[in-house]
Parts: structure tokens; sequence; C-alpha cells
């Protein structure tokens, strides 16, 4: 690739973020979105005060959730996502969390157990080896991150939806909350659980999944953004509570359709 | 995990970044198995939010029992790159990038040109492991 001519000889050296750290916190696209708004109300809604913080969040969120509603009344829960030749898989997968590397505390899968509460009949654990009894499935789809960049992937695990049949989920409740081993829970709706290529994925290109990419269960599904799939499940629950996920709870979108 | 961590936070105390030391570092990204042909031609990052291209993989080798990374840096239209190399525990792999993470910008100006002497071409059907990284934005 040709690089730019108007780039400079010698990148910025790092230390340039360590002087200017506090002004790069204070950047967010929150703020940009608050500021934005901001100005709108002003211009639009004389008397009203812009300064009022909560005011404001409380717009941008009512907007967020005519955003969710819109987003989940064109959902089509039987139009899948496109697939993707196995030529194309990016081996290794790229990682991503809220952390670092460095910090990611893999999950000893001869402990671990799947819990089920809410709206089910049969709420035992479920172990890795009973989840792999389960009808397996392999997509080949690409992930998206709402930062920008993708990937094509290939996943294999059990169907949610079988998942949800064996439980006896009352599939006519409204979400699905998930909490994990790193403290990330997330929350979707039944019908993109019971999308068809949404799975409870224990395999990445045909492998068992590595540690940092959500070993033994982590949610995979081809119909949402990717900070929605979840990594390293510990329990679902099937509940007509809206509970925010991770990042729901720092402002972003909760439906997040593709 | 606790030992990743252990290793990782007496590593920053020590204000160790080279010698064998690396390794335990290389070790707490998790390195995953990748197909060495499928390592030329990928951008190399500079590990900031801008991840600005330092230049591009050219070949893995062996040297002196180390494992290298021969990045191309610097040139245009692919003429006039000058080859210099990296241990593998320098870089860590961003999906379909590799991130420079033990070298600085200044340091990596300065790499001396890479010697082929006594290197030999890692094969490109040989799999390697990489740690990886999260992406710097």
């Amino acid at each position: 690739m040709m690089m730019s001519l108007f780039r400079p000889a010698s990148p910025p050296d790092l230390a340039i973020l360590d002087n200017h750290r506090p002004l790069i916190r204070s950047l967010s696209r929150r703020g940009l979105f608050r500021g934005t708004f901001s100005l709108g109300a002003l211009v639009a809604l004389t008397g009203c005060d812009v300064s009022n913080d909560a005011s404001v969040q409380s717009a941008l969120r009512a907007v967020s959730a005519w955003n969710d509603k819109v987003q989940a009344w064109l959902f089509d829960p039987k139009k899948l996502a496109p697939t993707y030749p196995a030529s194309m898989v990016q081996k290794p997968p790229r990682f991503n969390a809220y952390y670092d590397i460095e910090h990611v505390k893999p999950v000893d899968g001869r402990d671990w157990k799947l819990e089920v509460s809410g709206r089910v009949a049969d709420r035992s654990p479920w172990t890795i080896e009973r989840l792999a009894a389960l009808p397996q499935y392999d997509e080949i789809i690409q992930h998206i991150c709402t930062e920008g960049w993708s990937y094509i992937g290939e996943w294999s695990g059990p169907r949610l939806s079988d998942f949800l049949d064996r439980v006896g989920a009352d599939t006519r409740a409204r979400y699905l909350y998930f909490t994990t081993a790193d403290d990330y829970p997330t929350s979707i709706d039944m019908p993109s659980a019971r999308h068809p290529q949404t799975l409870l994925a224990m395999t990445y290109a045909r492998q068992t999944l590595a540690d940092p990419f959500g070993y033994p269960v982590r949610l995979r599904t081809s119909t949402k953004i990717g900070y929605k799939n979840a990594k390293w499940l510990t329990s679902i629950e099937v509940t007509n509570e809206y509970k925010p996920g991770y990042w729901e709870k720092r402002g972003f979108n909760w439906f997040n359709g593709l | 995990m606790v030992q990743r961590a252990l290793i990782l936070a007496l590593l920053l105390l020590a204000g160790t970044a080279h010698g064998e030391d690396v390794s335990a570092l290389q070790a707490a990204r998790f390195p995953q198995p990748v197909r060495v042909g499928l390592l030329p031609g990928r951008d190399v990052l500079q590990p900031i939010e801008p991840q600005p291209i330092l230049g591009h993989v050219a070949a893995i080798v062996r040297q002196d029992g180390k494992l290298l990374f021969v990045i191309n840096r610097g040139g245009f239209l692919g003429f006039g790159a000058t080859p210099v190399a990296v241990p593998v525990s320098d870089v860590a792999l961003l999906g379909q990038y590799v991130a420079l993470m033990g070298v600085t910008p200044k340091e990596f100006a300065r790499l001396p040109r890479f010697n082929p002497s006594g290197a030999a071409p890692v094969p490109p059907d040989t799999t390697i492991e990489v740690g990886i990284v999260r992406p710097f934005h």
C-alpha cells in the first residue's frame, strides 16, 4: 500500500498521548452528540435550559429507544445474513474487549457451567458436554464492529433457538439476558435469539474456541453489531424485564441490528 | 490469569522490555497460531489511535535460532524500502494487520538494514504463534 505523501516521515511520538491525556479523555462520541443536540435545542427550543445535562440525556435516550423500536420492527427473523467461503476466514480472528488482551481471564472448562433462569421450564445448568451433544451448526459470517472494522469468521455450535426449546423457554418473553465471566452482560430480543444464525458458539474455524475469543461458549449472531456477541457466557435468563448490557449502560444502542 | 497479570506487572515494574523477559510479555498476549504464508504484505501499524502504517511484512525468517519478522520500512510504490528485522515477540496480530508493540517509531526508524546472512526463510505452510492485541481506538 502506498504511503501518503503528506504523512510525516517520523510518526508522532507516543509521549504526545501522555502529555495530553486529560484532553483526550474529555473527548467522546457522546460528547459530540450532546454538543450537537444542545446546539439544535438552542435554536429550536428557546427557553429550554440546554445546560441541563439530565434533560439532554433524557432526550437522547428517548431517541435511542425509538431507534431500537424501529430496528426491532424492521427485523426479519427469517432473513439470513450473507455467508462467505472458508478461504475468507480470518485466522486468528480479531480480538476486542473493553480491556487489553493482557487482562483476559481464561475460563476453566472443567468447572464451567451455563446457568439458566427466568421464564424456562428446566433450570438445570449446562456443561460443555451437554451443549456439544446438541445439533451443531457452522456459519461463516461477517463480524462488524461499531468501531468501523470487520472480518469474516467461521463459528460453530448449537443454535440458541434449539437451546431455548430444550430448556422449555417461554418464547413469548421479550428478552434474553446474558452474563459472562468478564462482567460483560448483554441482552437481546427474542426474535434475534431465535434467528437460525444465532449460535452458542463453541468453535472458531472448526477448532475449539481459544481463550481470548470466549472459551468455552460465546454468543455469536449474524444479525447484530459486534459488541452484542458476548464472550465467556455464564448464564442466560429469559425475561420480560429489560436489562441493559455493558455498552447500553454507557449510552450505546440496545437493539443494534445489522 | 493471576500468573499472567503478575508476570506483566513484574515486567513493567522492572522496566524490562527486551531479552528473555520479552517472551513472558508475549505470552501475556495469548499467542495464536497463524500460517506464515498469510503474513507477507500485511501492514505494520504503530499502536496508537490513528494506527499509522510503519511498513509492511516482507518475510518471516529464522536467524541465529530466533524467529524474526522482516519488515519493509519506508519506500514508495514498493521501491526503495529498507528491510529491517524485529523478533516475533515485538509484534502482535490485529486481525489482518500486524502491530509493532516492542519498538517505538524512533527505534524502528533507526533499526539497521536487515542482513540476510545466515537467515532461513520460514516455509509458507509453517504455523507459528504470534501474540494478539485489541484495536488502538
